[in-house]
């Protein structure tokens, strides 16, 4: 009741409050406007609205990178993902009634088939379901039937041993053309707070961006390529920042430092990591730079090496994601991954319990 | 290029509407998230779902206060989906590891770190209506549209939260004078 007796009372501006807005909005029209007339009080709360503008956007700079850049992520996010028409789909078309009548004759033709067929004594896995085992398990699966996006689920855990267990599951989307739709790997943190918490989504349909909770990431949406904008990981503060840095500088280009040894699925792997600034005197965040380095690419992980020059700049970024590699130059931001066909993803990829579903 | 089977003149209009409207989208979405990048995703996602309502928006004011009612449902559920890392542009450059040079630092002077306080500590709608108007540079009736309430409203609010700031700036002894000599704080920030 309140509340509406204060919307109803708020509704109804007073005269000083329609002068009032109208100049303001003789600020942000830039239409001319006398303020000779104007009151003390008003003049005072002008000057008021004046502080506010300017210490609200003291950054007045000029964004037309900017807007050019999101310009293109929107042109790539609305841009249509169909394949290529074919040379003879200008033939279907013109023959197209033809074709619907041909389609309405042999559909008349099977009906009692159709209608007779034993369908519920079907097996439950088969179709696409067992296509995708066989592809788990086989080098090279047959083709997967058009039409269907399948959705494998990867149960997995993953120890190490300096850390409490984590346990979660891997989702693997792909499209008929078994193009990587999405990848969404959900697991318990291994603590509360512990930096590989949270939920990492990698969507390849341009609708959702990378969502591991404090990075940020876009999904370009020719489903083969994604641009990871910016990550920014979280991370225990392990080793004292400015030692570190001294030992990049000292470093010859080329050559990766390597700071601390872990294990995923087993193998060993150095974590690269940078360490920047401290929220507190147990955590802090890495921009960039944790990466993991394994003799060869994962399954679970997506090695990378980061190469830095003397002065400890990110001069070269290399990644092996599933067979493919990319590179950046220096002090770009922005990576561009490529990824292998389906065919080429090693059998653990989708991990030894998968089941399918269409 | 854009779409599939734009009507004629509706990759015009959308262009306009983009060059018209980006630059206040963007300012308003970094105010509320803090985060050049995150801020340009964000624009992206708000100016695709446009693409996508085409048909039903209408232009002028209506597609105006669309595009800030989306960009702030989705500030919203930015933070709904959990805290987010400490904002890079709180890392102090000294920190930093790849040496920003210290020209993309942003100055904040104490100034208007007063302001952005008592700002933040205003209700949920006194602010909206605040960070509309002096970040986006929405006029009333765009505010009114976004929030989905009345010009008379609007301006009631914002005369009104003005008079509150003033005074709360006052105390503080926060007046719109240049400031000269005074102490400075340099705060990172990623380009």
């Amino acid at each position: 009741m309140n509340n509406r007796l204060d919307r109803l009372f708020t509704r109804r501006a007073s005269a000083a409050d329609r002068r009032f807005a109208a100049l303001l909005d003789q600020a942000i029209t830039r239409s001319s406007g006398s303020l000779a007339d104007t009151t003390a009080e008003e003049r005072a709360e002008l000057a008021t609205a004046r502080l506010l503008r300017a210490a609200l956007v003291p950054d007045a700079a000029p964004l037309a990178d900017v807007r050019a850049r999101v310009w293109r992520e929107v042109q790539a996010r609305i841009a249509p993902v169909a394949p290529p028409a074919p040379r003879w789909h200008g033939l279907l078309r013109r023959t197209r009634p033809l074709a619907l009548a041909g389609l309405a004759a042999l559909l008349l033709l099977f009906l009692p088939v159709l209608l007779t067929w034993p369908w519920s004594e079907e097996p439950v896995l088969t179709g696409p379901a067992a296509v995708l085992l066989q592809a788990a398990s086989a080098a090279a699966p047959p083709a997967v039937p058009e039409g269907q996006v399948l959705h494998c689920i990867d149960a997995q855990t993953h120890g190490q041993p300096d850390r409490a267990p984590w346990s979660g599951q891997r989702e693997v989307w792909l499209d008929p053309h078994r193009r990587l739709l999405r990848v969404d790997i959900t697991g318990s943190p291994k603590t509360a707070g512990q930096p590989d918490s949270g939920i990492q989504r990698h969507t390849f349909d341009g609708t959702t961006a990378w969502q591991y909770q404090p990075s940020v990431g876009v999904v370009r949406r020719d489903a083969t390529t994604y641009e990871q904008l910016a990550t920014r990981f979280p991370c225990a503060l392990g080793d004292d920042l400015t030692a570190l840095r001294q030992v990049l500088a000292r470093r010859a280009p080329e050559t990766a430092v390597t700071i601390g040894d872990e294990t995923l699925d087993g193998a060993p792997v150095t974590v690269l990591a940078i360490c920047v600034a401290a929220t507190d005197n147990r955590t802090a965040q890495l921009v960039f730079d944790t990466q993991l380095l394994a003799p060869a690419p994962t399954a679970a992980g997506f090695p990378v090496r980061y190469t830095f020059d003397r002065d400890g700049r990110l001069i070269r970024k290399e990644s092996w994601i599933l067979g493919s590699t990319a590179v950046i130059g220096p002090n770009e931001e922005r990576l561009s991954y490529t990824f292998a066909p389906a065919e080429q993803y090693p059998a653990s990829f989708f991990g030894p319990n998968a089941i399918a579903r269409p | 290029m854009i779409g599939e089977g734009p009507r004629p003149g509706e990759v015009q209009t959308f262009t306009a509407l983009y060059n018209a409207q980006f630059d206040r989208v963007y300012r308003y979405l970094r105010y509320r998230l803090g985060n050049p990048v995150l801020a340009e995703d964000l624009a992206a996602e708000v100016f695709s779902r446009a693409w996508r309502k085409r048909d039903t928006l209408l232009p002028g004011d209506a597609a105006t206060g669309w595009l800030f009612t989306t960009a702030r449902h989705l500030v919203a559920d930015h933070y709904r989906r959990g805290p987010d890392a400490l904002p890079l542009d709180t890392v102090p450059p000294e920190r930093h590891p790849r040496g920003a040079p210290p020209e993309v630092g942003v100055l904040l002077d104490e100034r208007s770190a007063l302001v952005r306080r008592a700002v933040a500590g205003l209700g949920d709608r006194e602010r909206a209506v605040v960070e509309l108007h002096f970040v986006a540079d929405l006029r009333h009736r765009e505010i009114a549209q976004a929030l989905g309430t009345s010009e008379g409203n609007v301006a009631k609010i914002l005369h009104r939260t003005l008079r509150r700031l003033r005074a709360a700036l006052a105390h503080e002894e926060v007046t719109d004078e240049q400031p000269t000599g005074q102490t400075v704080h340099a705060t990172g920030e990623r380009r």
